[in-house]
């Protein structure tokens, strides 16, 4: 008979009307983002950062702005970090190159702005820590080294140490 | 060709760069003699970015995320073919969990790339609703995939060397979500369009093409397998490690646009298979290496080197040249879409106008990838 696989077809969509809703209602109902979220807003933690400008380094389409001076005790500050978000890929490269994991994607997602000025978002101003944090980038923990009863292990902590104040001094 | 309507009248219809079947901008210049096509060429470069140029000016690594942007309904796909490029000058050991990880990637998107042909294909045919079942399931594969490397479509998940990041329990759930829905979903599919009359009609014996014109053409993927070529990359030239894997290559005779349906649902069956049994092989090697060992800054030794891959939507190739500097002398590109629509200007003429709407869905094609 003539129609009668469309009538099954319609049986079908029949079926599927009457289930369940898979949709979310968006603006009451959040969506439930994954932990390693990539996208929205980035968070820098101020204090964590070495100035190194890897991220800047790292990233593919010139998205990040930073100056750096020197203060007069001659070591660098940053005095500009700007994330120019309207050219950002959100492939996540700087937040993978940062040595210190001080740069962060956040979970907004909620990002629409009224003015395009709003759009870069200047990190030195303010760092958007207090927002909830992605996960992405993040180094598993390092398996803990196999104990060897040496004195060495206590001058390595102490070495890193000074690596790190010679990175800051730079 | 001679009128043979001496009534109709002949005339030059534009379909696109803005017509909604043409699966993004692609423009068809098209004559017609009555309702009947008698000349079609295919005119591309309406998404055209430079995508090879812009790999060029940028390092090895800053070339990864661009490449999701060629093929975007399955990101991961078209990083391997570049990755694997690049590490055959690197002469770099996978890690056995790594190539694991790029193959699971890699089939998940798979089956979310035939969610979308197949999806778009049968709404291009006017059935609005089927679209939106499949679109489930590709919701479902989407977020494994934000659950593994945190973006939906543009991943970038493959590096030099390995992959970005390990699996972990949010994939867990997310997988066994998608491996829970799927085979109800696939028996529901078949049940809403395998025997409707209509798309039956409007699609068997509609754009036949022949195993000889498929291989002259450079067909490739689902749609040179149904039209009776069994050829399958994965199968036939492994890569990753492909080869440790027993899965069947379905084959259609028919070669028409019904049996390039067919073709990809059969297909999806396989793929959920395949998706299981890395799966398995996948929790095997819990613990394991994902990255091999490769430098920070990479330098990728003079030469060239060409890999390719099994695509969604046919074979994708890569071919990388090097300098020996930070940044590629030169990539290119072998798209399969591009390949793919070659034959439009054959297959199309005699067919009517709506049956130009069928061949193209039929064709699953994506603009991305054509244009680069």
């Amino acid at each position: 008979m003539f129609g009668k696989g469309i009538l099954k077809g319609l049986m079908v969509t029949g079926k599927e009307a009457a289930s369940k809703r898979l949709t979310e209602k968006y603006p009451e109902e959040k969506p439930n983002l994954p932990d390693r979220w990539r996208g929205g807003s980035f968070a820098l933690d101020k204090e964590a950062c070495i100035n190194c400008g890897l991220c800047a380094m790292a990233c593919p389409n010139k998205v990040i702005r930073q100056k750096f001076e020197k203060d007069e005790e001659n070591k660098k500050i940053c005095t500009e970090f700007v994330m120019d978000r309207q050219y950002c890929l959100y492939c996540g490269l700087c937040v993978e190159a940062c040595p210190k994991g001080c740069l962060h994607f956040t979970q907004d997602f909620e990002t629409a702005v009224y003015l395009a000025s709003d759009v870069p978002q200047d990190l030195l101003a303010d760092g958007n820590m207090e927002a909830p944090r992605s996960k992405y980038g993040e180094k598993p923990p390092l398996p803990k080294p196999v104990i060897t009863p040496k004195p060495a292990a206590p001058a390595a902590p102490a070495a890193s140490a000074a690596k790190v104040e010679e990175g800051g001094d730079k | 060709m001679q009128n043979l309507n001496v009534n109709s009248e002949r005339y030059t219809l534009n379909m696109g760069p803005q017509h909604p079947s043409t699966h993004g901008v692609l423009r068809i210049v098209a004559d017609f003699d009555g309702e009947t096509c008698v000349s079609a060429d295919p005119q591309i470069g309406y998404l055209h970015r430079g995508m090879e140029k812009l790999l060029e000016s940028r390092t090895y690594v800053q070339g990864m995320p661009y490449t999701d942007r060629l093929d975007y309904l399955a990101g991961v796909n078209n990083n391997l073919p570049y990755a694997l490029a690049v590490e055959k000058l690197l002469g770099v050991e996978i890690p056995e969990r790594a190539s694991l990880l790029r193959m699971l990637s890699c089939e998940i998107m798979r089956l979310a790339s035939y969610m979308v042909g197949i999806g778009i294909y049968i709404m291009d045919l006017g059935a609005v609703s089927a679209v939106f079942y499949p679109y489930q399931q590709r919701e479902y594969a989407l977020e494994v995939m934000s659950a593994l490397c945190g973006a939906r479509m543009t991943q970038g998940y493959i590096r030099f060397g390995g992959v970005q990041a390990d699996w972990n329990e949010q994939c867990d759930a997310a997988l066994q979500k998608l491996l829970d829905e799927f085979p109800p979903f696939l028996e529901m599919y078949h049940k809403l369009v395998d025997e409707n009359e209509i798309f039956l009609h409007r699609t068997k014996g509609v754009g036949v093409v022949t195993a000889e014109q498929a291989k002259a053409y450079g067909l490739t993927g689902a749609n040179l397998r149904a039209s009776g070529v069994s050829y399958d990359l994965r199968r036939d030239a492994p890569y990753c490690l492909y080869d440790r894997f027993k899965f069947k290559v379905p084959v259609q005779q028919a070669g028409d646009c019904h049996a390039r349906y067919v073709q990809r649902m059969e297909e999806c069956e396989v793929i959920y298979q395949l998706i299981k049994d890395i799966y398995a092989a996948l929790k095997e090697t819990e613990g394991g290496e994902i990255m091999g060992k490769v430098p920070k800054v990479l330098r990728v030794p003079a030469g060239e080197a060409y890999a390719q891959t099994e695509n969604p939507k046919g074979i994708m190739g890569c071919m990388v040249a090097s300098d020996g500097k930070t940044n590629p002398l030169r990539v290119h590109f072998r798209r399969p879409s591009f390949d793919n629509i070659a034959i439009y200007s054959e297959l199309m003429p005699g067919h009517k106008m709506a049956d130009l709407v069928t061949i193209i869905a039929s064709f699953d094609i994506v603009l991305g990838e054509i244009d680069a």
